[in-house]
């Protein structure tokens, strides 16, 4: 039997023990002695949820092509074995070779959520790894953070020894090039973060000095006297200017276990033209590029015969914006759709060319309509630069309906700038509309009753979004609106058609701390997490009176960071990262967004956002490169 | 046609669930470019099905899987292209091609036999098994999702033994050396006893839950982990129901 970590006593009593075997389909095994760098890629969250990421896909193929490395994976141990893990003191594993994780050299970890940060100090902890970078010894692995929440890295400044800024495929390789000269040269390990220090896009915290002022305000952040020169001012974000040379995996790993995206996932492009204010995910990931189309076939293809999945998805931030799209779906159906492959459209803006493929692919009859206005008037929309008008809706809905479509998803927003209880009012009015449009069709082509559900969450600033400044709500503000909205929707004629959606407050005020969060938080953090506080964003497991004890018993008023407007002067936390859209183009932004004007997006005209530096395409072809 | 395939699970594999195994064997057909026959309809899936399923930490080098497909060529070369797409610790073993009237393995599984092995680490008095089986009646508490019943398996044990030459000796429909688990498998353990018991969808027995009555009965605390259970072959009665039970392993033509 293959070698693993966990006797079976262990195995047998934890929920779905798979998730701790490894030896999935299209893992990658080396023998350990060949190499010279073990690296252990972890998603701190649940297997079937780390499974589903792409990114962690597209970086353990990448590393694995290296003859001289090997990459493992790692996904937080569940609550079950988390408890046997302690008792049993048992050091948490890789999945490949089941070998404890601090044997390793690296040790990634990818941050795709604030709510996550509890389960890295897990991650850290059972696998017997000082929580502070700066108590880490030689043979420790050098702990390393990347993902969206990287451009914002300061709560957990103290438990990374480097945070990788932007996308791994340009920089990682030089990384793990120094780090083996390193050890050959028999340097430390402080030597390697001196190294790395040196390099585009890397971030080591240890380097710089935060000050802060008697407000509790970001006084100072500069690079501590014994580096200058080691390390950089400024970290520039890791750009890949054309995404079709670079790695993508032909073989992702298949697990045992349904995973929450059990299916092949098609990168087609990264980035998105849109610009709305709101998303962070639009700014950071500027500027957009499309991947080759006839490189995307052959990955299509590569991908389901290495896999035998049965359903491919093409990722975007918005599919609908790719200039071949048509011909890309097209290919996908002919090609692969009569052997029973599902092909998976998210993001899809609804139009005759959408509801043509989704009558193609999926039963009508069990699928819905998604539209995500995120807000309800078309005034509000302007101000978040969301380029949906109510026109578009209905005329979507009304030839879905047409189609034979009766349920609709509706996704909206709470709480963003500027909003009154008319824009809150026309949430209620605009999914009424909808349903209305539904009944104006006569009565033999319907199919039933229209059902629709609108769902809201609420919002959160986030950095390097032109909302970077603005007052977050407080908790009871965003109950106050949920209460209101859920008043408004009784009293519309089709309030029988229409369900109401609602998050929990909590956690966001939580996600609202940590998304513009500083130095000051760390302490903070790791109280809640002695206090039992992991994975967070399960509702089950989430404590928010361990939280609320844990910032007051290190002097954090979470307010500060939430609802506390910042002035155009303030220095913000991240403002030494350049994600490439410069702080005078968000400014810029959010002043327009005040004044209700839209933006055009890039295909249109180039706002001159600063991401024209990276040379995509796109950019180039505006004069802006 | 119609084929039905015997495999073995064992090793890590152990810890893969019965619906988890299914998806593994359709994506490894897939991969492997079998002509496997779909169903009808909007989202029409692979036509094939699982005889018996295997408990969560069980082993087998003896269940069947039932599939169709619209051709095989040689059956070892179509055996090794789908075992090539699978770790070893699930093998196809044979193939054999069914009449097309046979029913589906599922609803011919009447019974099946099991080695219980004893983990290292823990003991049982299993001398006195021979006592245990002696009685007339063994009655059980089976639970089932809502209620829970005084149920006699003693019918149900349709035979044992304490190795596995005593065990093979009752059996005349078991030509084939039982080849126990542990040598080939496993590290660490002993095998005890050989039970064939009923197995099915109409009445089941799970190996585990004799184990659990003869620890009861020997005054002893049942421990699950103690024990490991093999599978070693699955079988359908072709009596009809009447008289004297004819079991015939699922891989012979199963047409009463
Ligand atoms: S530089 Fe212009 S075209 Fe390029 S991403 Fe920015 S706004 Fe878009």
């Amino acid at each position: 039997m293959r070698k693993l970590a966990l006797p079976e006593e262990i195995l047998l009593t934890v929920e779905k023990p798979a998730r701790y075997l490894g030896n999935e389909t299209n893992a990658v095994h080396k023998e350990k002695e060949t190499v010279d760098i073990r690296f252990c890629m972890c998603f701190p969250d649940v297997y079937e949820i780390g499974m589903s990421h792409l990114g962690i896909q597209i970086l353990y193929d990448m590393f694995n092509k290296r003859e001289d490395t090997w990459c493992e994976r790692l996904y937080s141990p569940w609550m079950d074995l988390d408890r046997v893990l302690r008792e049993k003191k048992i050091p948490l594993f890789a999945l490949e070779s089941q070998d404890p994780v601090k044997e390793f050299d690296f040790l990634g970890i990818t941050l795709q959520y604030e709510m996550c940060y509890t389960n890295v100090l897990q991650i850290l902890d059972l696998s017997g790894i000082p929580f502070f970078a700066a108590d880490r010894e030689e043979a420790d692995p050098i702990v390393i953070g990347g993902g969206p929440c990287a451009y914002n890295p300061e709560p957990l400044a103290d438990f990374f020894d480097l945070f990788y800024i932007g996308e791994g495929e340009t920089s990682y390789f030089e990384l793990l090039d120094r780090y083996r000269e390193n050890q050959k040269a028999g340097g430390s390990r402080r030597d390697f973060l001196k190294m790395a220090a040196g390099l585009e896009g890397i971030y080591v915290p240890q380097f710089y000095e935060a000050e802060y002022g008697e407000d509790g305000i970001l006084a100072s952040f500069q690079v501590k006297e014994a580096y200058r020169g080691i390390a950089k001012d400024r970290i520039k974000k890791q750009v890949v200017s054309d995404l079709s040379g670079t790695y993508y995996p032909e073989k992702p790993v298949v697990p045992f276990i349904k995973a929450v995206q059990d299916r092949v996932v098609l990168e087609i492009q990264r980035g998105c033209i849109r610009g709305c204010r709101f998303c962070q995910a639009g700014m950071i990931y500027r500027p957009v590029r499309e991947r080759d189309l006839e490189f995307l076939k052959q990955r299509a293809g590569a991908m389901l015969k290495s896999t035998g999945q049965e359903e491919i998805s093409l990722s975007s931030l918005s599919s609908s914006d790719y200039s071949r799209l048509k011909e890309l779906v097209y290919y996908l159906i002919d090609e692969f759709g009569s052997k029973g492959v599902n092909i998976s459209l998210p993001s899809l803006r609804i139009d005759a060319f959408a509801l043509d493929v989704m009558g193609k692919v999926q039963d009508i009859k069990k699928s819905s309509l998604t539209f995500a206005p995120e807000a309800g008037s078309q005034r509000l929309r302007d101000v978040i630069n969301k380029g949906l008008t109510e026109e578009v809706i209905l005329n979507g809905a009304r030839e879905a309906f047409q189609g034979g479509w009766n349920r609709v998803k509706l996704y909206f927003m709470l709480g963003q700038p500027t909003e009154t209880e008319e824009d809150i009012e026309a949430i209620a009015v605009l999914s009424d509309k909808i349903a209305r449009e539904y009944y104006k069709l006569p009565k033999d082509q319907r199919n039933g009753k229209v059902q629709i559900v609108s769902s809201t969450s609420f919002f959160v600033p986030k950095p390097f979004t032109p909302f970077q400044w603005v007052r977050m709500c407080t908790g009871e503000e965003f109950l106050e609106k949920q209460r209101f909205l859920s008043g408004k929707l009784k009293e519309q004629l089709n309030r029988k058609s229409i369900q109401y959606n609602w998050h929990e407050a909590e956690l966001t005020m939580l996600e609202g701390v940590f998304a513009r969060g500083d130095r000051q938080l760390g302490a903070a953090l790791l109280s809640a997490y002695q206090k039992g506080c992991m994975f967070d964003s399960w509702s089950e497991y989430f404590h928010y009176d361990r939280w609320l004890e844990a910032f007051e018993e290190n002097g954090i008023d979470p307010m500060f960071y939430t609802a506390r407007e910042r002035t155009k002067e303030e220095l913000l936390p991240w403002d030494f990262i350049d994600a490439g859209v410069t702080k005078a183009f968000l400014w810029k932004e959010y002043e327009r967004a005040l004044a209700g004007q839209v933006t055009p997006n890039c295909k249109v005209q180039c706002s001159g956002c600063g991401a024209g530096v990276y040379q995509a395409e796109i950019c180039v072809q505006k004069g802006r490169a | 046609m119609k084929l039905r395939i015997k495999f073995s699970k064992t090793g890590t594999m152990k810890f893969i669930s019965h619906l988890d195994l299914m998806r593994y064997v359709q994506k490894a057909l897939r991969r492997a470019e079998i002509p496997v026959a779909y169903s009808q309809g909007f989202s029409p899936h692979q036509l094939l099905s699982f005889a018996a399923p295997l408990g969560l930490g069980d082993t087998s080098e003896g269940d069947y899987l039932d599939l169709t497909v619209h051709s095989m060529g040689e059956p070892e070369e179509f055996l090794e292209k789908i075992n090539r797409e699978m770790n070893e610790e699930i093998r196809l073993l044979s193939v054999s091609v069914q009449e097309d009237k046979t029913k589906p393995s599922m609803a011919l599984v009447a019974a099946a036999d099991y080695c219980v092995n004893l983990r290292e680490g823990h003991g049982i008095a299993i001398e006195s098994f021979p006592e245990f089986m002696g009685q007339k009646e063994i009655v059980v508490r089976k639970k089932s999702k809502r209620t829970e019943q005084e149920v006699d398996i003693r019918p149900m044990i349709y035979s044992w033994g304490m190795d596995a030459d005593g065990f093979r000796r009752q059996q005349e429909e078991a030509e084939e050396p039982l080849c126990p688990v542990q040598k080939v498998y496993e590290e660490g353990l002993t095998p005890i006893c050989y039970l064939r018991l009923s197995c099915g969808s109409s009445s089941n027995v799970k190996p585990d839950l004799v184990m659990e009555a003869f620890c009861k009965w020997l005054g002893t605390e049942y421990e699950p982990l103690a024990f490991q259970i093999h599978r070693l072959e699955t079988y359908a009665d072709l009596s009809g129901g009447e008289g004297k039970k004819k079991f015939v392993p699922l891989k012979d033509q199963c047409v009463p």
